[in-house]
């Protein structure tokens, strides 16, 4: 009996000297999750993890996690240059009383400091807080991306120091009771932000620009929100071309001196179409079919 | 060898009232169907259920089903309670035969959201289900890569009988229904909200027939083939159109008793009618020729 005991002792301490040695060592450049992974694996494709939070930690920098099978993949918080791409496979986040991603990207050898998300849907259950937060970087690419139910922001970009620029195509988010994506940048941090062929529903702000932030949303639904569209600072300049922007409160709001200039977008069924002093347009916006139409300050100029 | 054989069947027991609490106790906020899961088990994603049905149970208000794989025997679907389902990239399907895809009926007080979102999903009526999607009480509902197929009535039935509904749809396909591809048909002091973008509604009775306490508004979408292209009927029903392709109608763009249509940057060709009614506005650049007959406009609407 005692033998056999022993055996089994030395037998899982020379496994658990593998296991940890993997762990210790390898970073891959491509690693795996699935939905019956183990988060002792490490994270080839022949043995998956579990989550995104450990699998992360045996990715190299710079390196790329996708998900074999549809699966919960769990918050993570994401302190290198990553891709996480689970095109086709649909990996998910669930996350009811916090953020769902976090990028803090702070390492001085990390110099890229980008983040491509692809098919992932971050679901907050209407208790969590932000969908996609990003205190530090350089590059966030959002694809294919659904983010809902965060008592927050849907995406909060919330930079301090540096240029930061982030992009999202196809991409759908919907019901935060915040904004669907909003930018507050702090100190001398600017932003960019490049919408396309997305859907901003149900939000506070579909897309609320604070100062630093020059944005450009096209070919998007704006609607169903308390206000569609909103810069609103001297150093908030936003582009918008052949969007909806119907059935929110206010359709287009520019506040504080914010400069929005406006092409080719239908709005229309919101209780205001237009309200501030400086929207300028490129012509051929239908504003028409709301309780208020508002008016533009003027042109921008066609070549 | 009797206590092991004890100690393994206690160990089996606990296990199964362990098993068995949470299947009957807990409501998850994220469950799953596969085909070959079994509706005894706790919907989780390594024991996931068959039915949406036992699914639908086992999740709680404003969670999430997941599909993990393709299944067409997924059953008919009732809602009475905010959720997701979100079958993107596995393709979920209801086959409802003689009856209502999905049924959507929210009227528990505590449940505010009221919002179902259903995205990457087939729904066929086989030919004889009544209607696809069908809105009894609601507050929001979100289609996204939804289809929508065969039946006698309408493809999505809004019913509402108070309250304000809002219905966004992008990428859906709506097809081969007996009734309207989308009808409003609303009761009481309910009004709704319809968005739709990068749609598609095909060979329908009317592609989308708004009545009255509906406004509308649709952009880059096609309705092809369908008796009616598009319809709103009623002074308080009003629909903007921009970017659309309607064509191989019956009649493309109709108005009737006072409803509000307003069109820009749409093409108009190879219907019968092109434009037909009294209240339909441009806002220009509108391509409307190669009908039978092209119809008019009723004047302008302000471009700014």
């Amino acid at each position: 009996m005692n033998k056999y005991r022993f055996a089994i002792q030395a037998f899982v301490l020379v496994n658990l000297f593998f296991v940890f040695s993997a762990i210790a060592d390898a970073q891959s450049a491509r690693t795996w999750v699935s939905g019956v992974g183990d988060d002792l694996n490490p994270c080839s494709r022949s043995a998956p993890c579990k989550t995104f939070a450990v699998t992360i930690t045996r990715t190299s920098v710079g390196g790329e996690i996708n998900c074999i099978d549809p699966g919960g993949f769990g918050a993570v918080t994401i302190t290198k240059s990553v891709t996480i791409d689970c095109e086709d496979t649909q990996g998910t986040i669930s996350a009811t009383v916090s953020t769902g991603i976090i990028v803090n990207i702070t390492d001085p050898a990390d110099t890229a400091k980008t983040v491509r998300l692809r098919g992932l849907s971050i679901n907050g259950f209407g208790t969590g807080t932000i969908g996609v937060k990003v205190i530090a970087g350089n590059k966030l690419v959002l694809e294919q991306v659904v983010i809902d139910g965060f008592t927050s922001h849907g995406v909060s970009i919330q930079t301090s120091s540096g240029a930061f620029s982030f992009v999202a195509k196809d991409t759908t988010i919907r019901n935060n009771t915040g904004n669907g994506i909003n930018t507050f940048l702090t100190g001398a941090a600017t932003t960019t932000v490049s919408v396309e062929d997305s859907l901003l529903i149900f939000n506070g702000i579909g897309l609320n620009q604070g100062s630093a932030t020059t944005g450009t949303i096209k070919n998007s639904g704006i609607t169903n929100n308390t206000t569609g569209i909103q810069a609103s600072s001297s150093t908030s300049i936003l582009g918008v071309k052949d969007c909806v922007i119907a059935h929110n409160g206010t359709g287009i709001l520019a506040g504080s001196s914010a400069v929005i200039r406006i092409g080719s977008n239908i709005i229309t069924a919101n209780t205001t179409g237009l309200s501030g002093s400086n929207i300028y347009t490129w012509d051929g916006n239908f504003v028409e079919g709301n309780t208020t139409n508002g008016s533009n300050n003027g042109g921008a100029a066609v070549q | 060898m009797n206590k092991h054989r004890f100690a393994f069947r206690t160990f089996v027991l606990v296990g199964l009232f362990f098993a068995f609490s949470a299947a009957a106790d807990a409501q998850v906020i994220r469950t799953w169907v596969a085909s070959t899961g079994l509706d005894t088990n706790s919907c989780s994603r390594t024991a996931p259920c068959k039915s949406f049905a036992a699914a639908i149970a086992a999740t709680s208000v404003g969670g999430e089903i997941n599909c993990l794989d393709p299944n067409s025997e997924y059953g008919v679907i009732q809602i009475d309670k905010s959720i997701t389902i979100d079958c993107e990239d596995t393709q979920g399907t209801t086959r409802a035969a003689a009856a209502n895809g999905i049924n959507i009926n929210i009227t528990d007080p505590a449940d505010t959201a009221k919002s179902v979102r259903i995205r990457g999903f087939t729904i066929n009526g086989l030919g004889n289900g009544t209607n696809g999607i069908r809105v009894q009480s609601a507050n929001r509902l979100t289609l996204e890569e939804v289809v929508i197929d065969g039946f006698t009535a309408h493809g999505i039935s809004v019913e509402t009988t108070s309250g304000a509904f809002s219905l966004v749809a992008k990428k859906t396909t709506v097809r081969n229904n007996a009734g309207n591809g989308i009808n409003t048909s609303l009761s009481g002091a309910a009004t709704a909200t319809i968005f739709l973008i990068d749609s598609l509604i095909a060979a329908n009775s009317v592609g989308f027939n708004q009545n009255s306490a509906t406004v509308g508004v649709v952009q880059n979408s096609t309705f092809t083939g369908n008796t009616t292209g598009v319809q709103a009927n009623g002074s308080t029903s009003v629909l903007a159109l921009k970017g659309c392709l309607i064509s191989q109608n019956g009649t493309g763009v109709s108005t009737v008793t006072s409803a509000t249509i307003r069109i820009g940057g749409n093409i108009i060709t190879a219907n019968t009618t092109g434009l037909t009614g009294s209240d339909i506005y441009t806002w220009g650049g509108n391509l409307i020729d190669g009908n039978a007959s092209n119809g008019t406009n009723s004047g302008r609407a302000a471009v700014q």
